[in-house]
């Protein structure tokens, strides 16, 4: 135990060393301005890059192409097998399970990244009760993410027909424990989404656990904007990312 | 190092009493996210709002320690309120337009509160209130997304984040707007805090 003024010591050493951190960090390049519209360095363009899977869904060992495009880039990879690649261009892979394909884009201005998922269908019989092997892929087939409108977290008519069959999943399948993952547009403040992401996921279970799903089964996180599954300032994009994600629990 | 009980849920935002004795932090360990207190090692957890949505960002009064400001999206979009620190006569801080008002940061002096308001049409921008005749002024304007302002100890410079360069970036200024700096260049730069002193 501290006493009352090493302990207030030690806090304000830490916020000194923030600060510190901050703001020396951010003098290593002045530039000496008197107005908002003088001596703006030219800008850094931040990546942008797309990746498409076709077909999404395929059979065991039959081949899928991936399509991915990018701006302001200069290295670009697509984890997992691929690896290294062209600014745009598209490459045939074949996948034995069901493959959420990354591409990252790093550039002078930044990072970016995307996902194209693969669902691979028919390797896995379903058993009727108990863990049976091809657990995950029944998962990845059965199981749907809940998506919300901005800034709410209110269960759509779409969510509810989701989480109505993931409860159907859940309940087929008893020994199954899922994460759900609030995830929230970029707009807005860290701190808000992280909030807001929380609601979405709470919002997710406790729908789930209306239709007779045990709570102790159903774990919530929230990612706020910090994991988006889409990295375009699109409308299209942002629904993407204004989700509960379901993820089963090893 | 002073060690931080791990509550349940999601735990975020903290922001230190100004006599360093205790945080203020968001905590969805109850379900909703809301505001609660605590000593600094956690010891005697206080809630302080019971609202539905969420409540997070909390801000001390740095000169009298006895209010805080946090934003909550109780009413519809998240906007700021002012309440007595043991969450207390709670008030919704209007503004004169809607919007999106988040990432508080009150100055040394206790009376004037910076943050960032999207408005309707428009992008992110910082804006100063004066806490008590609640007048604002404008900071930044159509020049990217400016955001999560932060005071100097000096109470005359702010540092906060803007993407007017087209990436996001540390940038300071004079509490009335002029004379803006950008203190990062490379790859992406966000939430500042200015050391207190």
């Amino acid at each position: 135990m501290q006493s009352g003024n090493s302990r207030k010591a030690a806090v304000l050493l830490s916020l000194c060393l923030v600060g510190i951190v901050v703001v020396v960090g951010g003098c290593k390049k002045r530039v000496a301005s008197t107005a908002p519209t003088q001596t703006i360095p030219a800008p850094t363009a931040q990546p942008t890059v797309t990746l498409t899977a076709s077909p999404t869904t395929v059979k065991p060992g039959a081949s899928v192409t991936l399509t991915w495009s990018s701006t302001n880039a200069t290295d670009l990879s697509i984890d997992p097998g691929v690896g290294k690649v062209a600014v745009e261009g598209s490459s045939p892979v074949t996948p034995t399970e069901s493959t959420t394909y990354m591409i990252t884009a790093n550039g002078p201005g930044g990072t970016a990244t995307a996902t194209a998922r693969v669902t691979v269908t028919g390797g896995a019989v379903a058993a009727p009760t108990g863990q049976p092997a091809g657990i995950s892929e029944l998962f990845e087939q059965n199981v749907r993410d809940a998506f919300f409108d901005f800034n709410k977290a209110d269960i759509r008519s779409d969510a509810r027909d989701a989480l109505t069959k993931d409860a159907e999943f859940l309940r087929s399948y008893p020994t199954v424990h899922v994460t759900i993952e609030g995830h929230c547009d970029e707009r807005g403040s860290t701190e808000y989404n992280l909030g807001l992401g929380q609601r979405r996921a709470q919002a997710s279970k406790n729908y789930l656990v209306s239709l007779g799903i045990s709570a102790d089964r159903v774990d919530t996180v929230s990612w706020g904007k910090e994991r988006p599954f889409c990295t375009e300032s699109t409308e299209d994009c942002w629904q993407q990312n204004r989700r509960g994600h379901f993820v089963m629990a090893k | 190092m002073i060690s931080f009980p791990r509550f349940r849920g999601t735990n975020s935002s903290p922001a230190w009493s100004p006599d360093g004795a205790q945080l203020a932090f968001m905590s969805s360990q109850n379900g909703d996210p809301e505001l609660y207190v605590s000593d600094v090692d956690g010891a005697h957890l206080q809630r302080l709002t019971f609202a539905a949505g969420v409540s997070t960002s909390p801000v001390w009064n740095p000169k009298t320690g006895k209010q805080i400001v946090f934003v909550s999206d109780r009413a519809g979009d998240p906007v700021l309120y002012l309440a007595n620190s043991d969450g207390t006569n709670v008030q919704r801080l209007d503004m004169p337009d809607m919007g999106y008002v988040v990432d508080p940061s009150w100055s040394p002096n206790g009376q004037l509160l910076a943050f960032s308001w999207r408005r309707p049409s428009g992008n992110f921008d910082i804006y100063v209130m004066d806490i008590v005749s609640r007048q604002l002024v404008e900071l930044t304007r159509d020049e990217g997304r400016n955001e999560r302002p932060s005071w100097a100890p000096d109470g005359r410079h702010l540092v906060f984040e803007s993407t007017r360069t087209g990436t996001r970036q540390i940038w300071s200024m004079l509490a009335d707007g002029s004379r803006p700096r950008q203190l990062t260049y490379e790859g992406k730069s966000e939430s500042p805090s200015w050391s207190p002193r």
